[in-house]
Parts: C-alpha cells; sequence; structure tokens
C-alpha cells in the first residue's frame, strides 16, 4: 500500500468506511473480521450472480451431457447457428425450450445465412430477398424470446492463411497479409486480387449498409432483438477490392449512426479487433470504455492472439500480447450486462482447448467481480 | 503504488455511486467534470473520495509481460502426470502454459534410467520434472505401521531418493496415511459432477492403491500415537540424511481426511501440533509439507487454518507444494471444483505470494466433469476436461496474483 493512500485512509475515513474499501491485506487487517467476512460473502455473491455470463457455442440440438458439462465450468447460457431448412419460427422456439429444459439460456442466435451476406454487402442480384429473409430471421427471434443476435457484414469473409503452431505446438488459425491467403464464408471461397471481379468503393459500401440497416433495425425494435456486428476478421479496411466498414473506431461509429437504433451495436470479438494493432484508430479496451459507456456492446468474443497484423496467429487466452485482464475490468467498469464468448480457442492435445481456456476466463470474471464488491 | 486488487479504490460509497453514474449519460458526466475518458476509466466510476488521494492511474502489464511473470513465476503451477503419459498428454501440459510436471510413477518401473529417460522425454516438449511422487510407498502401511517388511519398504524408499538426485529431480511428494485415504459414497459438485464425500458418521472406507480399509479396526487393534512417531521417527531419520545427500525435499501430505484417528490408527499428519512434531523428529532442511488446500479445509480445529499453515510453513520455508483442491465444508464434506468451496483459492494465492513462496501448486481431487465432453472440436479423449479447466481457472489467479505484485 502507498503511503499517500494509507495517510489518506488515516485522515479521511473512518474504520467502518474502510473495512468496505478492503484494499489490500495492510488495510484489511485493520478491517473488523466479520464485516469483512459479510463483504467477501456479497463477492462470492456476486460470482454467482454476475451479469457477466460466460458462454458456449454449441449446434442448435447438443446432447444432454454436453450440457451438464457447460453447467460443470459454470456455464449457463449459448450462443447458437441456425440456417435453413431449420429457418423456422418453430425451430427457433423449439431450440430455445431445448436448451431451457436443461436449465441453460439461449442467449443468441445467429443465422449463417443471412450473416456476411455478399449479396447485403455488395448489393449483388438478390439482396432483397437477403433482407427479407434477414427480417424474417429477427422475427423469429423475437418469436422465440432470443432477445439478440449477432450479425457480421463482411463482403467477402473471414480471411485465413494455413495454420500455425502457438504455445507447445497447438495448432492455431493464422493470417499472413503478405503471404497466400483467402476469405470464407460458409461454402464460398474468396481469392485476391478481386474477389468480386472490381474495385468496391467505400462509399457504395456505405450506401448498402445504410439500405440494409434502416430496413432491418425498425424490425429489431418492433420483436425486441438487439443486433451486435462483429467487426471484420481481419479487421483490414479493404481485401480483395472490398472495403471492410467494421474495421475503424470511426467506421463503427458512423455505421451506428446510420443505423440510428438503440437496437444495433456491437458484438465486439476482441481477438479480431486486435488483430488490427494500432490501425484500428481504438485498442479494445478504448472500444469498450466509448461504446460500453453508450450500453451500445451486446456480446464480446474474449481471446487473444500473438500479435497484430500484418501476420498473426491466433494463442491460448494467457499467451497472446494483450493481458485480457483488462478486457474484463473494462466490462466490469462500463457494467456490461452481456455475455463473454471464449471463441477461436487453439486446438490442443487432439482436441480444443475449451475446457481451458473457460476456466482461465471465469477466473478473471470472478476476480473482476470480486474486486468490484469487497 | 501498490494495490492489491487491481487498478481501482474501492468504496462501499462505489456501488451507490456507480448506479448513479450508470444512470445519467456517461458522456454528460464527463464533458460536465471535465474529465477526460482515459483518466476515468482508469479511476473508475471509483469513490469521489478516494479519486482525490489516488489520483495515479495503475497501468496493467501487457500480454507479453504477462507471460514473462507467468514463465518467471516462482508459484509453478505443475501439472500431476502419469509417468508413462502419452506424447498427447504431454503437449497438453505444455500448451496448458505449464512448465513443469510432478510424475505419478508405479515403484515396480522406478530406477534412475527411468527418471532420466522421462526426463528426456518430457524436456523435449520444453518441460521440467520438478518431482516425482512414487505412488508404492506413500501412505505405505509396513513403513507407518512397522508391519514386517518395513525396512526393505524402506530401502526402496532410499532407493528412490537416490534414483531422484542422479536424474536431478529435486522434490517428492509423500504421504504417511497408515490406512490410507477414507471416502463415503460418491456425491456431487456443480451440475452433478461426481465427487468424493466424506461422512464421519455414515459408512466410509480406507483405500490406498488396491488396499482396502474398513472399521473398526484396519489392522486388527488399536495403535497408540507414541508408537506411530516411533515408527514415523525410523522412517525419517533414515529417509532424510539420503535426501539431504541427494538434493531431494520430501513433501509431507496431510492425512485425508485430517481427523486423528481412524479404524485404531492414527493420524499424525492431521494437525498443526502433528506437523510441528514430525518436522521437529525429522529435523532435516530437506523434509517439509506439502499442504493440500481441500484436506486441510475438510478438517475441524486443527491448530491452524489454510492460511496459518501458508504464513507459518511459509515463512520458515519449510513450505515445498501445494495441492490446490477445495470442499464445500468442514468435517462432513464433499470435494467441489476448485471455485466451488468455501475456501477463496485467491486468497490461497495471495498467501503465497505473500510468504515468496517458491514451489509447485497442483491441481488435485477434481470433482469428474464428462469425459467426453468437447465444444465444436467433437469429443476429446485426450485430455480430462476438468484438469484443463482447473489448469485455467488457477493459472489465472497466479498470473492475477503476479501481476498485483509489480504493478
Amino acid at each position: 500500500m502507498s503511503d499517500n493512500r494509507r495517510d489518506f485512509i488515516k485522515k479521511s475515513v473512518a474504520l467502518a468506511a474502510m473495512s468496505a474499501v478492503g484494499i489490500g491485506s495492510a488495510a484489511a487487517s485493520l478491517v473488523d473480521p466479520e464485516l469483512r467476512e459479510r463483504m467477501e460473502a456479497l463477492a462470492q455473491q456476486a460470482q454467482n450472480k454476475s451479469t457477466m455470463r460466460i458462454i458456449m457455442q454449441p449446434a442448435a440440438r447438443l446432447p444432454a451431457n454436453q450440457m451438464t458439462w457447460y453447467k460443470q465450468m459454470g456455464i449457463e447460457d449459448v450462443t447458437v447457428w441456425v440456417g435453413p431448412p431449420n429457418d423456422t419460427a418453430e425451430y427457433y422456439i423449439g431450440t430455445k425450450k431445448h436448451f431451457a429444459d436443461a436449465g441453460i439460456n439461449v442467449y443468441c442466435m445467429g443465422n449463417g445465412s443471412v450473416h456476411n451476406q455478399d449479396k447485403l454487402v455488395l448489393n449483388l442480384p438478390g439482396r432483397d430477398a437477403k433482407v427479407e429473409e434477414y427480417k424474417k430471421h429477427l422475427r423469429n427471434c423475437g418469436k422465440a424470446g432470443v432477445t439478440y443476435t449477432t450479425y457480421a457484414h463482411m463482403g467477402n469473409g473471414i480471411w485465413d492463411s494455413e495454420n500455425e503452431t502457438t504455445r507447445g505446438g497447438a495448432s492455431a488459425r493464422a493470417f499472413h497479409q503478405n503471404g497466400k491467403n483467402w476469405g470464407r464464408w460458409n461454402e464460398l471461397r474468396f481469392y485476391p486480387p478481386l474477389s468480386h471481379g472490381r474495385v468496391y468503393t467505400e462509399d457504395e459500401l456505405w450506401e448498402n449498409w445504410k439500405y440494409f440497416i434502416r430496413q432491418v433495425a425498425p424490425v429489431a425494435e418492433e420483436n425486441n432483438v438487439r443486433i451486435g456486428i462483429h467487426p471484420d476478421d481481419p479487421p483490414i479496411p479493404e481485401l480483395a477490392g472490398v472495403p471492410r466498414l467494421f474495421s475503424r473506431f470511426e467506421r463503427y461509429k458512423k455505421a451506428l449512426e446510420i443505423a440510428n437504433s438503440p437496437n444495433v451495436g456491437l458484438c465486439l470479438c476482441v481477438g479480431s479487433w486486435m488483430e488490427g494493432g494500432d490501425t484500428t484508430g481504438a485498442t479494445a479496451v478504448e472500444m469498450i470504455d466509448y461504446f460500453g459507456a453508450q450500453k451500445k456492446i451486446f456480446k464480446i468474443h474474449f481471446r487473444n492472439i500473438e500479435r497484430p497484423i500484418p501476420h498473426f496467429t491466433e494463442t491460448f487466452v494467457d499467451s497472446g500480447y494483450t493481458n485480457m485482464y483488462t478486457i474484463m475490468k473494462a466490462l466490469k467498469r462500463n457494467n456490461f450486462d452481456g455475455v463473454v464468448f471464449p471463441d477461436h480457442v487453439p486446438n490442443m492435445a487432439g482436441g480444443n482447448a475449451w475446457p481451458f481456456s473457460v476456466g482461465y476466463v471465469k477466473a478473471l470474471r470472478d476476480r473482476v467481480e470480486a474486486e468490484a464488491l469487497v | 503504488m501498490n494495490d492489491q486488487y487491481g487498478g481501482q479504490p474501492y468504496s462501499q460509497n462505489q456501488l451507490l455511486l456507480k448506479i448513479h453514474f450508470m444512470n445519467e449519460n456517461r458522456r454528460d458526466f464527463i464533458k460536465k467534470t471535465g474529465v477526460s475518458l482515459a483518466a476515468m476509466s482508469v479511476i473508475g466510476i471509483g469513490s469521489a473520495v478516494a479519486a482525490t488521494a489516488d489520483p495515479e492511474p495503475k497501468k496493467n502489464v501487457n500480454g507479453d509481460a504477462l507471460q514473462e511473470l507467468a514463465n518467471s513465476s516462482k508459484i509453478r503451477i505443475v501439472i500431476q502426470a502419469p509417468a508413462e503419459a502419452s506424447q498427447q498428454q504431454i503437449s497438453f501440459c505444455k500448451q496448458a502454459g505449464v512448465n513443469s510436471v510432478v510424475l505419478l510413477a508405479d515403484g515396480a518401473k522406478s530406477s534412475a534410467d527411468y527418471y532420466k529417460e522421462k526426463k528426456r522425454l518430457f524436456a523435449g516438449s520444453g518441460l521440467d520434472i520438478y518431482g516425482v511422487t512414487n505412488l508404492s510407498l506413500i501412505n505405505n502401511e509396513k513403513i507407518v505401521l512397522n508391519l514386517p517388511g518395513r525396512d526393505a519398504e524402506i530401502e526402496l524408499y532410499k532407493q528412490h531418493l537416490r534414483d531422484l538426485g542422479k536424474a536431478g529431480i529435486g522434490y517428492t511428494t509423500y504421504a504417511h496415511s497408515g490406512n490410507g485415504v477414507w471416502s463415503s459414497a460418491d456425491g456431487t459438485a456443480r451440475a452433478d459432477a461426481v465427487a468424493r464425500t466424506y461422512d464421519p458418521n455414515g459408512k466410509n472406507t480406507g483405500q490406498w492403491g488396491d488396499k482396502k480399509y474398513t472399521g473398526p479396526l484396519s489392522h486388527g487393534r488399536q495403535y497408540t500415537t507414541l508408537e506411530m512417531w516411533a515408527n514415523f521417527e525410523h522412517f525419517i531419520r533414515a529417509v532424510a540424511p539420503v535426501a539431504e545427500e541427494n538434493n531431494v525435499r520430501i513433501g509431507i501430505l496431510p492425512d485425508n481426511p485430517p481427523v486423528a484417528k481412524l479404524a485404531g490408527v492414527p493420524r499424525l499428519f492431521s494437525s498443526f501440533e502433528g506437523y510441528q512434531h514430525g518436522l521437529m523428529l525429522a529435523k532435516s532442511p530437506n523434509v517439509g509439507v506439502c499442504l493440500s488446500i481441500g484436506t486441510w479445509a475438510s478438517g475441524d480445529k486443527l491448530g491452524k487454518d489454510v492460511f496459518g499453515m501458508i504464513d507459518y510453513y511459509g515463512r520458515h520455508k519449510k513450505l515445498f507444494s501445494v495441492a490446490a483442491s477445495n470442499v464445500d465444508k468442514p468435517v462432513n464434506f464433499t470435494e467441489t471444483f476448485i471455485d466451488g468451496g468455501y475456501v477463496d483459492i485467491y486468497k490461497v494465492m495471495k498467501a503465497l505470494k505473500s510468504v515468496n513462496f517458491d514451489g509447485i501448486v497442483f491441481p488435485d481431487h477434481m470433482p469428474k466433469m464428462i469425459a467426453e465432453a468437447g465444444g465444436r472440436g467433437g469429443p476429446n479423449p485426450a485430455y480430462d476436461p476438468s484438469l484443463a479447466w482447473t489448469v485455467g481457472y488457477t493459472k489465472c489467479l497466479r498470473d492475477r496474483v503476479e501481476e498485483e505484485a509489480v504493478i
């Protein structure tokens, strides 16, 4: 404990108030043990009831033992993906019920058929049918009582290079901006130099965004569904002739201004954001402070990468260039009340790193909650 | 600045202020008060009072520096791995951010060459073998109760120590229960995960390896505490000099559960006083404590609680290792996940740091998560999800404590 704080405590704070301050062991030893015990019990309660829930992303139909496993890890919410032919209201409702029966809340439903759609982003033939399909998705969410959905607006998908290895030789997604790379979404693949035959201007992409979001936002509002927009992954201003709108702080601001709806906000994938390094105009923490203060962050993808572009490799949550505690802390100080998804874990020992990552992230969450109360 | 709890001074007022500010538009607040976004986010919504005393923002270290802190931490998170671990299991340890392992070895296979070979194998994946536990020679009833064949077992133990010395491995966990670890029927932890229980008033049995023990007398008679101490003295006086010669430290686990006597057999390492006496008899810098948090927390009135033990033996440099586990309550208990018991494991980590603990912390006695569980990658038989989850949780707390010590 620093001297100035010790002096400060002596001078200005009564013992009762100080015990609530609970900073550090030096102060703690002066604290009435009974009060301290009560504060600790409160902290424990806070962990159990945190508004920052950690989620997993299973298939829309999950065996009961997998759901039990989630709960064993301390997870009670999920995000699931659906798509045609399972895009009926009945299927959405059935999905919500399927998990609810096991005590798990479906926080988010995404629909891969109306996500990263080049028809929407680039105004290709069939765009209006996609807009209608998106509205149907929102209405289905509304009918199922699913109040949030993640959306991404990449014209030529997520870009990868060959997998590389991270800690302990674990295989992980990588991207070389100056090497061989390609875009993907569902069964589609996109290649440089021009994924769609020509260079698209940023202006026309903004027009397309406006066309889309102005139609769907009112439907989202009517159906009590919030839309969180995922950053372009990677957040590079343009790839293969197609601008990427959700790759910059300023562009996010502009996009939300255009949407002009309380129901349109962010699914901030801090991993994608960190891929951009200094190029994004705001760090992940700054993004959380800015948009979190506006209650515009609905969901967080909580993962880490070794280093930013031009060449990045995804890694374990504790093994990247960002100290993930700073992310969790930023969420808490902005009273974040959405979900935290570990997302994109490296492969581990022939399987995956979900349990490791969930354990680490839950400990961060529990610490941040305890710090907020004790 | 040397806060213990991360960037912000907290007060109860903060809760009220937080609600207040959150209901207001924060940007208005910033505008009104002229506080910059950056400054405010560091101060937090924190108390108006504390903010004046604590104007210096506390900077967290970046991710690279955090990894350095983790990798150089003297509080080593280790995994207890089977000596016959597959390459995938070995990779798993390294991928989990662990740099050292403790091997659980079958006594029948143990030799200096065996340990050396294992050391080379694990080193190939960047893992140091911090210690080896010889499962055949801990909780060994011949040694503990002076049964026929005792001295042959003691000779084997000395050989184990010499083998470790030859392989350059400096630590081994020891346990001295005469009739094993006692349990009742399995219970459940969070979401029905299968967990060990112990009910002192219910049906319970002892077990070690393939040996099972039942009451009222596991070995046909009542043993006196006096003869038990004589047996321990005989053992430890024989092996401690060998441990010293071979530069191996022996960490003694508490009896599990830590009750004074079970089925006629006193349990020596079931109180602070017992440990004091045991270490006094050993009279060796190479004999110390392997504190199982969950085991100790399952005891009643042991003279010192978990934190008292860490503080006392930590300060005396007698705390060699810590088994990270947790229980729901003392005496009649069920083991829990590391975050689900009544001991705050963060506080344990903090206590270890405060005594400059220089040893290992290994996840132990975890409830069983559903084994075939997997995420998007599908079923994953290569490793135990409970272990992966617990290592993640425990490592995070260690990483936090190391960062808090430097900011």
